[in-house]
Parts: C-alpha cells; structure tokens; sequence
C-alpha cells in the first residue's frame, strides 16, 4: 500500500494552533494579563505570575519532547512578549524546583537570549540521547497530548488553582449545591480560568470530577498490567510495546507541576477528596430509593491508587521499606525497570547500527 | 517488514474538541469513515483515548484501520432525556459533513482532494451515543424519499427494496447502549458515570430513576424495528457488546440487532469501549461487529 511520509510539521502546526499548544498559550496569556490586575493583592499576583511562567514552560517542555523523538518539527517556542514576561519573574522558577527535563526549558526562557530555538530544539534531551525518530511512540505520545488538554480547560483549572494556594478551610462547614456543582461542570475554558475560582468549593469539586476522568483516561493508556516474569497478560518476548508506554509515562511525569508533590500540595489533595466523598454521599443518600449506590471506600481507594500512579508518586515513596507492600508489586516493580533499562540499551544500539550503516 | 500506515491527527475547524485521526495510506487507498460517538459525561478525547493509541499499532489493530480515516465527535452532554432532540440533530449534521465527503476537515488543509469520498461508513457510539446513533438513522431514513416512497408502496403490493444511501450504508457498532433509555440523570447520573466510581447494589431498594418508558426512547425503537423488518439494511441491525458488570443501563437490544456472547471479563459501563495494549478487543469489535472471535 502506498504510503505518504508523516509530516512533523502538521503534528507541530496542530498542536500550537488548535491542540495543547493552543491552550496552554491561551491560558498562558490570560494569567499574563491577571498577573498586573490592580484588583488582584501582591501575593496573588505572584501566584498567577507563577501559574504562566509555568504555564510557559510546560508548552515548550512539550514542544521539545515531541521534537526530541522526531514527533515535532521546528518552531518558535515563544514569543517575545513571553519570553520578557518570564525574564522578570523567572526568580519564582527557580531551576532545582523543576524536573531534570524542565531545567533545560526553564533556563532557554530566562536567559538564552544567544541561540537559536532551532539549535535549542535541536541540543534538547530528555536524559538520554536519540539518534532516531522514535515512530513506534508517535501515538501513545499523541494520545497522552490530546487526554493532557483536558487539564487546561474548563473546572479543572479551580481544582488545580486549589492545589497550588488553596485553603482547605472552605469545605469546612459547607454544603456544596449540586446545581452550583453541575454548572461549574459545564463551565468553558475562559468562565473556569478566573483565578479566583478556587475560592468556590463548587467549582473545586467539579474540577476534581474532571480530574478522576483524567486519571481513568491515562490508567487506559499506560495500563499498570502485572508486568512480570509470571503475568499471563504479557507475551514475555515480546515487552518492548509495553516498556515502551512505560518510558514514555517517566518522560511525561515531567509536566506535572500543577501538582504539588509536597506535604501541602498533598493535604489540599486530601481535602477535596473528602469534600468530593461527602458531596456524593448527600447525593446518592437523597436518592436512596435508587437500585445503584456507589461504593465508597472501593471509589476511595481507586481515586487514590490512580492520582499516586499520575501525579503524587512521593506517597508510595513514603512507604517503602514498609511491611505492608506487597512483596508481588515490589516484583513486578523491578520487573519493569528491568524490561525499561533493556528498551532503552535497545533502542541505543539499534541507534547506533543505524549510524554505523549510515557511515 | 512493511511499514506500518498511521494515522495523522487534525482538529476540525467547526467542531470544537473534536478531532480526526487521518490515514496516511495514499488517499486512493483509503475507503472509509469511522466515526465515534461518546456516552453521557462522555467526551471525545476522554472516552476514546485508547484508539488513538492502539489503532496504529500491528498487534493491536489490522490492515482494514490502515484505509480508515477515524472522526471522533463531541457534544454537550446533559439529562439524556432534556438534549436528546438537539444532540441528534447535531450529530446527524456531523455524520452528513463526514460522510462520503468529508467535509468537516476544512478547506485549510490539503488532507483530502475535493474528489474524494469514502465508499464505507462505520459508526461507533457507547452508552447515550449508541441511543443518538440510533436516532440519527432514523431520521436519515425518514429524510430518503426513496425508502419513504418503498414503505408506502410495501403496504399494498410487493415493492423493490432500495439500496442504502448516505449514511444508511453504515455498519453499527455499540458499546453498552443505553437503548432502555435507562440513564440516571442530574449529578447522580454523572456520579455514577465516572470510570473511578464504583457502585454497589441496594439491597432494599427498588429500581427507581430508570426512564424506559420515554417516549423518544420508545419511538427510536418502534421506528429501528420497522425499518429493520422491511429493508434489512446493516445500519438498522447493531452490532452491541455489553459489559459484564454495568449498573447503568439495561441491557436491552432491538429485534435484530447482534450481540456478543460473551462479556468482556471484569468490564463495567465506562471500560467496555476503551481498549488497552492488554484489552484490545474493542478494536476488533469496530472492524468486525459480533464476528470477532472473542464475542462467539
């Protein structure tokens, strides 16, 4: 069958004008123009100038993935005005605060005045080198970009807000209404991204429902299957497809500085869990007669699992060494690091024949 | 080893969040439109993530998803019952912009020539979706003066049955279908929609909350089953496979419609139609209906 090559150029023109891109810059230049409202106090001032700055580096962190495994193409990976914006705020950034891959990013935006975006893209590796177009991970990396627009839009953002500078004393005592819940839902991008929604618990409650569709979408993606030496799931010859979502799942854990992975960051996280529970507990309590209730402490328990996989992997941290894990998870565990480190030499030697053939 | 024909994802310009994924196969060799429709609280990227993932991976998906261009559509959810007129409208709009031209690309790109149309159509809707699809068809079938004009004449003589135009030529593949009409509604239904939440039966409740008795939902099967006797045409036969474990709907097909045999083991409403690199029998299914082999 014929075939027509792919294009990074499309992938790149789609995600910067109507795919993630588009809306991590929208969003971007909304913060950037809440950050100098008078209305706003000092403190909260700083919080939406730190919102951009790392709205900003998320979309270049992106671009520079993508382009580093041959997904994207060139491109200008800001634009002056956000580049000046960053320079003068680049202190709330500081560059250990960020993931290795992110630090790259983070110092082109604040002082890189000299090279090129090009030579930038170019020189960018996300710890390792690629002497290749990784086109077995074009797809998984397209579908991690399109579920990661659900992050950026709608009620998800008053929920992410709240991780960041909410207080955990609203939901004490409050009633959330379901109306207010069900319109907050429906809210679009531009209603959700006042920045003072976090303040509402309806509006935080919704975007956590936003966020468990999240949570459930990646789970499908990067399915956490027993991969191990006794799975009856993985064709034990054939690992390289799974290992590869698993690699690209650490690469992608980069972008996730909308949550906090520290004591607060976490507390804020428990308290809108507990607000989401006792909301849902009024609601399927007034409807009581109904055959189907829901299972809490099952829906707890899966919320937890999942946002621990996606974003807070310090708790499992915590427990390590513990005697409660379970001894066939710690297996499987080193079992995929095992099949991870095996991709990755791998993926470099089949580099490096590449090269020598070319030579 | 030949190399694999993927798929090119665009965003369509008057469709806000919904998407394409087209095929890069030579645009002689690309035959057909799938295109898929979310459930209840559903949306396009979140509902079908998976494919867009699976599809262009060999041991996953075959050949036949090489020549397949897919849509995935997206509409304001809200009570089933309150958007049911509007969404349909909607998504019959959408499915006459894709198919056979597919329009619905834009002009800004040179993706398709202005020739082209597909020659299959496949539609794919889970839970509310599957309803809406249902509804689409009937409507398209009102709308065909052809078939209107055959029922007419069926009544008094015997009657050459049409063949199937536009997107009645589709073939229909539902995931857990909410045909019952029995969706909760309200933050209740969305409550019990999510894919985290896990339900529990009430032991001493009745089954209260289940609409199977709305008229709309009524009518799309009354009409389904008529069309289907008379014109036998495959849009009006489903293909359905169900969950195992769904607290959401009934299970209720139409007269002929096809149903898989056997359930996706441990899946519930919301993962019946996401397929995994350890799950990948939803791809099957859209490619072969209830003839896959894990449905007999």
């Amino acid at each position: 069958m014929a075939v027509s090559e792919f294009d990074p150029r499309v992938s790149t023109r789609e995600f910067l004008q109507s795919g993630l891109g588009a809306s991590l810059t929208h969003s971007a230049a909304n913060l950037m123009a809440a950050a100098v409202d008078e209305e706003l106090d000092e403190s909260e001032r700083k919080s939406v100038a730190l919102f951009a700055s790392k709205t900003l580096i998320e979309r270049v962190g992106w671009l520079a993935l993508g382009n580093w495994i041959g997904y994207f193409a060139d491109a200008e990976i800001a634009s002056d005005e956000e580049r000046s914006f960053f320079k003068e705020y680049r202190e709330l950034v500081p560059t250990e605060s960020l993931p290795l891959g992110l630090r790259e990013v983070r110092n082109n935006l604040a002082e890189q005045d000299s090279i090129t975006d090009s030579f930038f893209l170019r020189h960018f590796n996300a710890g390792f080198v690629l002497k290749r177009p990784m086109v077995e991970w074009y797809s998984t990396f397209e579908a991690a970009l399109t579920l990661s627009e659900m992050l950026s839009e709608g009620p998800i953002n008053a929920f992410f807000n709240f991780l960041q500078i909410g207080d955990a004393g609203i939901f004490k005592e409050h009633e959330a209404d379901p109306d207010q819940v069900m319109s907050a839902l429906k809210m679009t991008g531009a209603d959700a991204f006042a920045f003072t929604n976090e303040k509402h618990p309806e509006s935080v409650i919704a975007g956590f429902i936003r966020f468990t569709e999240y949570l459930s979408a990646m789970d499908g993606l990067f399915p956490n299957i027993e991969l191990n030496a006794q799975s009856q799931f993985v064709p034990h010859e054939n690992p390289a497809r799974f290992a590869d979502r698993d690699i690209l799942l650490v690469l992608l854990a980069q972008m996730r500085w909308r949550f906090l992975a520290d004591e607060n960051g976490f507390s804020r996280f428990s308290a809108v869990l507990f607000a989401f529970i006792n909301f849902g507990n009024q609601q399927f309590h007034r409807e009581r007669s109904l055959a189907v209730q829901w299972d809490i402490g099952e829906s707890m328990h899966r919320i937890f699992v999942l946002a621990q996989r996606f974003f807070f992997p310090f708790v499992q941290q915590d427990t390590e060494g513990s005697e409660q894990v379970d001894p066939r998870q710690l297996e499987a565990q080193s079992y995929r690091q095992a099949a991870m480190k095996r991709r990755l030499q791998e993926i470099q030697e089949s580099d490096n024949e590449q090269q020598s053939s070319t030579n | 080893m030949a190399q694999r024909i993927r798929h090119t994802k665009v965003s369509l310009p008057n469709y806000n969040k919904s998407f394409a994924l087209l095929s890069d196969a030579a645009e002689d060799e690309v035959n057909r439109a799938v295109i898929f429709i979310h459930g209840f609280n559903g949306s396009a990227r979140g509902t079908w993530t998976d494919f867009l993932s699976l599809v262009d991976d060999p041991s996953a998906a075959s050949g036949w998803w090489e020549r397949a261009d897919l849509f995935f559509f997206d509409y304001q959810w809200d009570s089933i019952f309150r958007q049911l007129t509007n969404n349909t409208l909607t998504i019959y709009k959408f499915v006459n912009d894709v198919f056979p031209k597919p329009e619905a690309i834009g002009r800004a790109h040179s993706f398709r020539s202005d020739a082209f149309e597909y020659d299959n159509l496949t539609l794919v809707g889970h839970s509310e979706g599957g309803l809406l699809l249902r509804r689409v068809i009937v409507r398209a079938a009102q709308l065909d003066t052809a078939i209107d004009a055959f029922m007419e004449k069926s009544l008094y003589e015997k009657a050459t049955r049409p063949d199937p135009e536009g997107m009645l030529k589709a073939d229909m593949r539902l995931f857990a279908p909410a045909l019952g009409g029995d969706m909760q509604s309200g933050i209740v239904g969305i409550l019990s929609s999510l894919p985290v939440v896990s339900h529990a039966l009430s032991a001493s409740a009745a089954r209260k909350g289940m609409d199977q008795g709305s008229p709309s939902v009524i009518e799309a099967r009354k009409r389904s089953d008529n069309y289907a006797k008379y014109l036998r045409f495959p849009c009006f036969e489903a293909h359905i496979t169900w969950a195992e474990k769904d607290s959401i709907i009934n299970s209720e097909k139409y007269d002929r419609d096809h149903e898989c045999v056997n359930f996706p083991p441990g899946s519930s409403h919301t993962s019946v139609c996401k397929p995994t690199l350890t799950y990948p029998e939803p791809i099957g299914f859209v490619e072969e209906g209830v003839n896959q082999y894990g449905c007999k």
